[in-house]
């Protein structure tokens, strides 16, 4: 156990930052002062988040060598200490949050300076900034914690501080609901992540997530708990989730995840994020916080790795978000729509690889995540800001000409996505289907339709991400092309309709969508998509005739560039085996090495489920049927070590068959789009599959009904108010009788004095005699 | 000291009859030696200068209040020190024999008792308690000062008539 | 007639440095008698020279606080975790209200220089009531503090109410001392002794076991009255009312604690309960049943009268006697401890509870204060309306000591209320869990009225005019210390209530059940 002090000034930094902005800048107002304090904060957490994640510059080993994964801790106060229970606010920095918190501040640093330049002359500067300090310290929080309970503050933190965001343009209604819808939706999340830590503290006595020693008293982590008290894993049933076990804490924890990181059914909020500013889109809504969720299932592997079941669902929503978003996906206009449903998608990939084992591979893609799909937003930010806020495919074009350095740097960013070789996106996704394909976890055949549900979303991915880089960079200037108004004439009505669905019941009276609003919510008929404020909201309607779009300053294109170098070649950091020896390089997988101690080592007693550990390199599937499912633990032991040759025969082969298909993918959207960029793509899917409106018809609907009706006039009015006055009215007479003592007169007070004495003395009394007699 | 003897007592006796005597010798010779001249105010029975008859509701100067509880104060701790007195010899003597300073302990306790009387007393003093005819100087001065120029008034007036 | 008194002559025991902290208040006390009768036109000088003498007393208290428990004086003076923990919430006390009153004695014609004195005075009263371990010094210090209290109350001299107050509470309160001497004097005759170690050895073997318990019973009504709990808090609302705010702020806070430190010290540490006594379990299962119900009845009457007031001054006198009745609770807790240690961590919790209900209680004192005017012309609800976003800085500070008091988490009165309740958890008695639970009802009626204040200053329409008044900087840095104190006690509670769970003189401690 290392301590080391450094590591509380990761999250204070942000934090420094933001009160600074907060009271200094919004006096001072001056842009240049609130940009340089907001970057610099990030970028202390940042040196130091490298600082200690390497060891350079501290006496210690680094956390992301450290041996057997040890953490970093820094223990800041004792912040709650009640009979057994205990909660410190300290932070600790083992190899996984150590990923996790480099690669976060080093993108959250590119997006502050990307920022700056985006928000040039935005009346709310320092605010915004403020703002993004606060999710930053938010975040390092909720990823440094060393208990539960701490996550769980940075947890609401940075859903407090994504509400603030998405509504930061508080004067447009769109972006309030949007917010507000994002509030309620984590917070259905938020109650399966405490419901969790109550029940696991009720477990294991503990909601710590290291071992350690503080103020000389040992403290026990959950998962040590589990590792010395749980001898096998829970039974695969679905009475398991309601037992109270290890699955119903698993299937809670993925609750809050479901919530925070937009998987079904809880997804509907993201795409209505894109409200926010787009520097909020590509940090919150796709690199940092809607990962949280993987985090925390990463983090409860231990809990997860003895819950079959819980991993089961888990893979099983993971898929089906990844495939239902990527159709969504095709079929949108906005660019920041089309990428929102890519996160959700993306997302769902992740998840997946958490349900089929693949731990490691699933932090992978985080990481090389973040990495192209920020990349995709500032790039989306940049094009907007070079289009005057124009935020609809269809009024573009051939950009590539004006904005040629976001060209170019979104051009990495989308074969990244795409999944084609050599770029980051493609070992992670990769590794996910192959992991998915061999899973040891999952019982048959459904290992291997979550593998086709996943080869089939790589093709839809690569084809929509074809679809807007070619809507978008290719083809006809198409800037000043007038746009027939509300393609789906009822559509602007129905958005305004969801948002009001969230928004106060006492709203809902006014009269749905006039035909004001409706008249401006011409583009995709979501009504949340002007990036702009709302008095110059007439940049959308009409660009001047001599427009022409713009590249952007350094501030963004430079931050866009390093993004691209990493969306390159980040990938390389977890080349699997199969692939590296390819070239003749034997261990080229540093990433899983480094994540390999955190991730639990389960003993499965059960024949038939081979370990999860070990299982990332399990040999699984040798031939179509699956015999590896039967292999022993023993046998797995071996076969990490040596990479049996079928296996990674299978790996290569598997992998050949993914960039096919993603060169397909790319080949049919450009056979598509290149051809008819403004082809009509099917209505459902540009109606998202009417899920707003299946929940607004099914839950939000009835919800304000009943609220309005039943609870609010009945209960509400009649019965508590009922009770509360009567209740009053009964605690107003005592109260009168009460008062009716203080009559003011000091013998009477005297005489009541007495009075109460002599009852006293005689009860006292009474105790006298029963001693004598 | 080992019998009751009532003559022990003689010397107690003996003060009694000093004390009658004196009061009584005092009582007789302002009878025989004092001026008489008898007016209905000097033959009430005396009261601090208040009307001995009339109705007990009446308001009176909160002089006699104040005045009233300091004497008593001070009154009742000075009597504190008749014990010391009477202990403080035996103390001393104890001091010689004993390891405890018993007679030192017991003459800075009275000390710091003595201390504690002047404090209250300087306090009273400076609140201006003991300035009894302050207001009543301040009228009589006022009194004269008219007087004076009553008397000159007339005077002027008599030179006119002159 | 030498040989006799040289066989009673005892060592007096002369420990001084066990009193310097009493004593340097005293003497600071004289100081500023001294000063203001000389400069009797000054109006700040006495308060700074009072303020450093707290100073310099918390300093020697502080000081003190790593020794291990201990007696001076034959046994009279006992300085152990129940005084120091006590005495250091007295001299905050204290010296937050001397900051508090600096705006009273600015606006009104006081003799400030008297008030500050008796002030003092009252503290050291005060102190004397927690390091007290004889019934003769407790009493004494009970005196000097509230002969001082009732010249305080009554300082307003112009004022009618004020004088009201002050008569009121003169008057019922020797008939209250009277009880209590008589309960010592009873206590005296059962036992033999007047020093409470003593008393606790006594109590199982009393001379007169009958006059233990009808003592016992007239010091409850003695203490009760101080305490001010059911049926012997009549006189409280009419008091602190009329008397000038930042005395009332004292008297809610000061004397209050100060009158639960020597009632901790009678009856957890003088009437233990000894197994297979029958008069020490008799005693001890009467005062405890006495005392539970009477917490109980004290919450629910201090909360439900003050829903009906309309003057914040009384809504707050009213709150305090429910406040009285939440301490009591710990302290009952204390009585029922298990063992020595779970007795002292009990009488920790009280005093803390003392110190976050001082903090809370002062600064809303303070803010009452400021907001009342000349001779608090202004306490009624309706004088709160609308001043919220006027006075920004103000409402929301009153709105966390609101919150405080109704022990919100994160503010100092949850975590008072925690530890209070905890002890009485642990007893594991049903009387006890009741009370607990009564409580817990208790501070959900008192969301009421605390939340009310909050919603007045917010929410109202103010109709007339209103100005915010200026600040002070004494009372800048009243607030200051209060608010600080609130959070910090709020949110790094332990290490204080670790700095006072140190164990008491007391030793008489034997573990039985309740027959």
């Amino acid at each position: 156990m290392t301590e080391n002090n450094l590591l509380s000034l990761i999250i204070f930094a942000p934090l420094v930052g933001a009160v600074i902005n907060w009271l200094i800048g919004g006096r001072l107002k001056n842009e240049l002062f609130s940009g340089v304090v907001a970057c610099a904060a990030v970028g202390v957490s940042c040196v130091v988040a490298f600082m200690i994640a390497f060891g350079i510059g501290t006496p210690h080993i680094g956390a992301l060598s450290a041996p057997e994964g040890k953490p970093v801790l820094d223990h800041i106060w004792t912040w709650i200490q009640v009979g057994s229970f205990r909660a410190d606010f300290g932070l600790g920095m083992d190899r996984l949050s150590g990923i996790y918190v480099c690669f976060i501040t080093f993108v959250g640093l590119l997006i502050h300076v990307f920022a700056t330049g985006y928000m040039h002359g935005d009346k709310g500067f320092y605010r915004f900034f403020a703002y993004l300090n606060l999710f930053m310290f938010s975040m390092l929080t909720l990823i440094l914690a060393d208990n539960y309970l701490l996550m769980f503050v940075g947890w609401e933190g940075v859903g407090l501080c994504s509400y603030l965001l998405i509504g930061y343009y508080i004067k447009r209604d769109e972006a309030r609901k949007a917010a507000k819808k994002a509030f309620v939706m984590n917070r259905i999340g938020d109650w399966g992540v405490l419901m969790a830590i109550f029940l696991m503290y009720s477990m294991t006595g503990s909601i710590s997530f290291f071992d350690k020693t503080v103020d000389g008293a040992q403290v026990q982590s959950v998962f040590t708990w589990v590792s010395q008290n749980v001898m096998a894993p829970e039974s695969f049933a679905g009475a398991a989730i309601f037992a109270g076990g290890l699955t119903s804490i698993a299937v809670l924890l993925f609750v809050g995840a479901t919530g925070k990181s937009a998987q079904i059914p809880l997804f509907t909020w993201l795409p209505d994020a894109m409200a926010g500013p787009t520097p909020v889109s590509a940090l919150i809504h796709a690199a940092t916080m809607v990962t949280a969720g993987v985090y925390l299932v990463v983090r409860s592997n231990a809990i997860f790795q003895n819950a079959p079941t819980a991993m089961f669902i888990v893979a099983i929503i993971g898929a089906a978000t990844a495939i239902f978003a990527a159709t969504i996906g095709l079929a949108q206009n906005d660019i920041k729509k089309v990428l929102a449903y890519s996160t959700v998608s993306q997302l769902g990939y992740m998840f997946l690889a958490c349900g089929v084992g693949a731990f490691t591979a699933a932090i992978f893609h985080v990481m090389t995540h973040a990495f192209f799909k920020a990349l995709l937003f500032l790039g989306s930010g940049s094009v907007i800001h070079g289009m005057h806020h124009e935020q609809d495919m269809r009024r573009m074009g051939n950009l590539k000409k004006y904005m040629p350095i976001t060209f170019a740097t979104m051009l990495t960013g989308w074969l990244a996505i795409s999944g084609i070789p050599i770029f980051a996106g493609f070992f992670s996704k990769d590794e996910i289907l192959y992991k998915t394909f061999a899973s040891p976890n999952i019982p048959e055949p459904w290992n291997y339709v979550l593998w086709i549900v996943g080869l089939v979303t790589a093709v839809l991915t690569a084809v929509y991400m074809t679809r807007m880089m070619v809507m978008t960079f290719w083809g006809e200037e198409r800037f000043h092309e007038e746009l027939p108004v509300a393609e789906h004439p009822h559509d602007a009505a129905r958005a305004e309709e969801n948002a009001y669905a969230f928004g106060d019941a006492s709203d809902a009276v006014e009269p749905h969508g006039d035909a004001h609003a409706a008249a401006h919510h011409y583009d995709d008929g979501h009504g949340a998509a002007h990036d702009e404020h709302d008095d110059e909201d007439e940049h959308h309607h009409a660009l001047a005739h001599d427009f022409k779009p713009h590249e952007s300053p350094w501030v963004m294109t430079v931050p866009l560039i390093v993004l691209a170098i990493l969306s390159t070649f980040g990938g390389l950091m977890g080349v699997p085996y199969a692939l590296s020896s390819l070239v003749g390089i034997k261990d080229a997988n540093v990433f899983e090495h480094t994540l390999e101690p955190i991730i639990a080592k389960v003993s499965h007693k059960e024949a038939g489920h081979s370990t999860a550990a070990t299982g990332e390199h399990a040999p699984a599937a040798t031939n179509a049927a699956g015999a590896g499912h039967a292999a022993s633990a023993a046998a797995t032991e071996a076969a990490h070590d040596a990479h049996s040759p079928e296996e990674v025969r299978n790996e290569r082969l598997l992998a050949g068959l993914s960039v096919l298909l993603a060169a397909l993918g790319i080949g049919t959207g450009w056979m598509i789009f290149q051809k008819s960029p403004l082809k009509r793509m099917p209505k459902i899917l540009a109606e998202k599959w009417r899920v707003d409106e299946l929940y607004n018809g099914y839950i939000v609907d009835p919800i304000t009904n009943l609220s309005r009706n039943a609870l609010w006039k009945g209960i509400d009015i009649g019965v508590i108010d009922g009770i509360v006055n009567g209740v009053g009215h009964f605690v107003a007479a005592l109260g009168g009788v009460a008062r009716g003592i203080q009559v003011g007169f000091v013998r009477s007070y005297a005489a009541f004095i007495l009075f109460g004495a002599l009852i006293v003395i005689g009860y006292f009394i009474y105790y006298g005699f029963r001693l004598i007699g | 000291m080992s019998e009751f003897s009532l003559l022990d007592y003689a010397p107690i006796g003996v003060m009694f009859l000093v004390a009658i005597g004196f009061a009584a010798s005092q009582i007789l010779v302002t009878q025989l030696i004092g001026p008489r001249k008898r007016t209905a105010t000097k033959l009430m029975p005396y009261e601090s200068g208040k009307d001995p008859v009339g109705s007990a509701r009446d308001r009176f100067s909160i002089k006699f209040y104040t005045v009233a509880v300091i004497f008593l104060l001070f009154d009742i701790e000075v009597l504190f020190m008749i014990p010391f007195a009477v202990a403080f010899k035996e103390l001393l003597a104890q001091e010689k024999i004993s390891t405890i300073a018993f007679g030192t302990i017991a003459f800075v306790e009275i000390m710091i008792f003595i201390s504690t009387l002047v404090v209250g007393y300087i306090y009273v003093w400076r609140k201006g308690t003991f300035e009894w005819g302050l207001q009543a100087r301040a009228e009589a001065r006022a009194e004269a000062k008219e007087m004076v120029k009553e008397k000159n008034r007339r005077i002027r007036e008599t030179q006119r008539v002159a | 007639m030498n040989t006799i008194l040289l066989q009673n002559l005892v060592n007096p025991n002369v420990n001084l440095p066990i009193v310097l902290p009493e004593m340097i208040v005293a003497l600071t006390g004289v100081i500023v008698m001294l000063y203001d009768s000389f400069v009797p036109r000054q109006r700040s000088v006495t308060g700074a020279i009072s303020l450093i003498g707290l100073a310099i007393s918390a300093f020697f208290l502080v000081s003190m606080w790593n020794d291990a428990p201990q007696t001076g004086w034959n046994g009279m003076i006992a300085s152990d975790g129940l005084r120091l923990s006590f005495t250091i919430v007295f001299l905050l006390v204290s010296a937050v209200t001397i900051l508090i009153s600096s705006v009273w004695a600015d606006n009104e014609d006081v003799p400030i220089g008297e008030y500050h004195a008796l002030l003092l005075f009252a503290t050291f009263g005060m102190m004397f009531m927690a390091s007290g371990n004889d019934l003769v010094i407790i009493f004494l210090g009970l005196e000097t503090l509230s002969i001082a209290t009732y010249v305080m109350a009554g300082l307003r001299r112009g004022d009618l109410k004020s004088n009201e107050s002050a008569m009121k509470y003169f008057i019922l309160g020797s008939f209250a001392s009277a009880f209590l001497l008589y309960g010592m004097a009873l206590i005296y005759g059962a036992t033999g002794s007047t020093n409470i170690t003593e008393i606790a050895l006594k109590v199982a073997n009393p001379n007169f076991p009958a006059l233990l318990l009808v003592g016992g019973a007239m010091m409850i009504v003695g203490f009760g009255f101080k305490v001010a709990t059911v049926p012997f808090h009549v006189w409280t609302p009419d008091v602190y009312e009329g008397a000038p705010t930042p005395v009332t702020a004292f008297m809610a806070v000061g004397s209050k604690s100060a009158a639960f430190a020597s009632f901790l010290r009678v009856f957890v540490l003088g009437f233990p309960l000894i197994a297979g006594v029958q008069a020490s379990e008799f005693l001890h299962e009467s005062w405890v049943t006495a005392l539970s119900v009477m917490a109980i009845l004290t919450m629910t009457v201090g909360n439900i009268a003050a829903i009906l007031q309309d003057n914040v001054k009384r809504m707050l006198a009213y709150s305090s006697i429910a406040h009285a009745g939440y301490a009591m609770v710990g302290f009952i807790g204390a009585g029922m401890a298990k063992n020595m240690q779970q007795r002292d961590a009990a009488i920790a919790a009280v005093a803390f509870y003392m110190l976050t209900y001082a903090v809370t209680n002062l600064g809303a004192f303070a803010i009452v204060t400021l907001l009342g005017q000349k001779n608090d012309r202004r306490t009624a609800f309706e004088d709160y309306n609308g001043i919220g976003f006027r006075a920004p800085a103000l409402a929301f500070t009153l709105s966390l000591f609101m919150l405080s008091l109704l022990g919100l988490p994160l503010t100092a009165g949850f975590m008072g209320k925690v530890m209070v309740f905890r002890p009485a958890l642990e007893a594991n008695n049903l009387l006890l869990t009741v009370m607990v639970i009564a409580a817990a009802v208790n501070t959900a009626i008192s969301a009421y009225y605390y939340l009310r204040l909050i919603v007045v200053m917010f929410f109202r329409e103010r109709t007339t005019d209103w100005l915010a008044p200026r600040i002070p900087t004494a009372l800048t840095a009243a607030l200051l210390i209060t608010v600080l104190g609130v959070l910090y006690f709020g949110i790094f509670s332990d290490g204080v209530i670790e700095k006072f769970s140190k164990s008491s003189v007391g030793t008489v401690f034997k573990a039985g059940t309740r027959p």
